[in-house]
C-alpha cells in the first residue's frame, strides 16, 4: 500500500539533477546565441565610427538618432 | 389478395428504393466530385502554377542559349555538358556535399545534446528554450548582415579572440578560401541548430518517464539507457530532421548570397548561388537553368531515395497508402 502511495510522487522526481556542469553548458549556449543579438541591438546605439573604433565595447555616448530614423522612417 | 398486394406494393416499394439509391448515388458522386473539384482545384492549380510549370519552363530554357532579352537560340544538351564539366560547378557540388556531412556529423550530435540538456529539470530552463530559439526567428537576410559585420576583420569576434588571448587565431573569416565554407557552416548552425534542438526536445518529451525508470531499475546506466533506449525511440524524429537539413543544405543560397557572393575565388559557391551568379549577373540563362535542373535532379533523387529507405517506416500508411485503401 505504501508504494502505491508512493507511485505518483516518486514519477515527478527529478530524472536528471541538474549538476553546475549543466549550468556551465547553459550558461555558454546563452552566450553563443545571445553574443551576436546583443552586439545588433547595441551597435544600433552607436555611430559606424564607434563600431569601427571598438567593436567589442559598449555605446559610450548612447546614439538615439539610429532608431529614431529608422522608425520615422517611411520606407521602413 | 393482401399477399398480392403486399407482393405487388413490395416490388414496388423496393423499385422506388433501387431508383432512390441509384439517384442518391448518382446525387452523392456528383457531390463527391463536386467535393474533389473545391477542394483539390485550388491547391492543384497553385501546385501546377507554382510548382510543376516553373520546372518545365526551366528544362526548356536549360536547351537554349538566351541572354534575357534576345531571342532564344536552341543549342541542345550542350549547357548541360558544359555545367558538369565546370570545374566551378563541380567545387559548388563538392561545397554542398561538404556542408550536408558537416551538418550530419557535427549538427546532430551538437543538437542532440542540446536537446537532452533543455530537457533537464533546471533552473530557468522555459527561458533558456526561449533564448535557443531566437536566431531561428530571424530572418536569414538579418542573420546574414549581422555576421558580415561580426566576422569583419578586426570586428567583433576578432577583438573577442584578442580579449581572451587567443588572438592567434584570428584569421580572414570570410576572405579566406580556405576557411570561409567552414565560417558560413558556423554561421548555419548558430542559425539552425534550434530547429534541431526544438525537434529533438519534442522527441524527448515524447518519451514516457516510466520508460527510463524501468531502466533504470533494470540496472542501466544513464548512458545504456540513452543509447538502447532514448536513441531508438527519437529515431523518427532524427530521420525527419536529417531529410530536412541535408535538403536545405542543398539549397543553401541566402546566407552564402549575402555574405560572400560565392567567393573569394568560388571558395563558397553552392549549387544554388552559382546558377544565380551565371543567370543575373552575366546574363547566360539558358545556363543557368541548366545548372538549375542538374541541382533539382540531385535533390529530387536523394528525396525519393530517402522517402523510400529511411522515412517509409514513419510515414506508411500516411502518405505510402491510400486512406481505406
Amino acid at each position: 500500500m505504501a508504494t502505491v502511495a508512493i507511485g505518483p510522487r516518486r514519477r515527478r522526481r527529478r530524472l536528471c539533477p541538474a549538476t553546475p556542469l549543466t549550468y556551465a553548458a547553459a550558461l555558454a549556449i546563452v552566450a553563443v546565441t545571445v553574443l551576436p543579438l546583443l552586439f545588433v541591438v547595441l551597435g544600433g546605439f552607436r555611430t559606424t565610427a564607434q563600431l569601427n573604433i571598438s567593436p567589442t565595447g559598449l555605446p559610450h555616448p548612447w546614439v538615439w538618432s539610429n532608431y529614431r530614423t529608422v522608425i520615422t522612417s517611411g520606407s521602413f | 389478395m393482401i399477399e398480392g398486394t403486399g407482393l405487388t406494393a413490395g416490388s414496388a416499394v423496393s423499385r422506388v428504393a433501387r431508383e432512390a439509391t441509384r439517384a442518391c448515388r448518382r446525387r452523392s458522386g456528383r457531390r463527391q466530385r463536386l467535393e474533389l473539384t473545391l477542394l483539390l482545384g485550388p491547391g492543384l492549380v497553385l501546385f501546377v502554377g507554382f510548382v510543376l510549370a516553373p520546372i518545365v519552363v526551366a528544362a526548356y530554357y536549360s536547351v537554349n542559349r538566351w541572354d534575357g532579352f534576345g531571342p532564344l537560340q536552341y543549342v541542345g544538351l550542350h549547357n548541360y555538358r558544359h555545367a558538369l564539366s565546370d570545374p566551378v560547378f563541380q567545387h559548388a557540388i563538392l561545397h554542398n556535399l561538404i556542408i550536408v556531412a558537416l551538418t550530419l556529423a557535427v549538427q546532430l550530435p551538437l543538437s542532440l545534446a542540446l536537446a537532452m540538456l533543455l530537457n533537464r529539470r533546471m533552473r530557468g530552463r522555459a527561458f533558456l528554450r526561449l533564448i535557443v530559439f531566437a536566431p531561428y526567428v530571424l530572418s536569414e537576410a538579418i542573420t546574414a548582415v549581422v555576421w558580415l559585420l561580426i566576422l569583419q576583420p578586426d570586428g567583433f569576434v576578432d577583438e573577442l579572440l584578442r580579449a581572451v588571448g587567443l588572438g592567434g587565431l584570428v584569421r580572414h573569416w570570410l576572405a579566406d578560401d580556405g576557411i570561409v565554407l567552414y565560417t558560413l557552416f558556423v554561421v548555419i548552425t548558430w542559425k539552425y541548430i534550434c530547429f534541431g534542438i526544438i525537434l529533438l526536445l519534442a522527441g524527448l518529451q515524447g518519451i514516457p518517464d516510466e520508460l527510463r525508470e524501468a531502466a533504470k531499475l533494470d540496472g542501466a546506466t544513464p548512458w545504456k539507457s540513452t543509447r538502447h533506449l532514448v536513441l531508438p525511440l527519437l529515431a523518427p524524429t532524427i530521420r525527419i530532421w536529417s531529410f530536412l537539413s541535408v535538403i536545405g543544405a542543398l539549397q543553401l543560397f541566402d546566407l552564402v548570397w549575402i555574405m560572400t557572393l560565392g567567393g573569394p575565388a568560388n571558395a563558397s559557391t553552392t549549387m544554388a548561388s552559382y546558377p544565380v551568379d551565371r543567370g543575373f549577373k552575366r546574363y547566360e540563362f539558358g545556363y543557368g537553368n541548366a545548372v538549375a535542373v542538374v541541382m533539382f535532379a540531385i535533390c529530387f533523387v536523394f528525396a525519393l531515395t530517402y522517402q523510400r529507405f529511411a522515412l517509409r517506416r514513419d510515414t506508411a500508411g500516411a502518405v505510402t497508402r491510400m486512406v481505406g485503401a
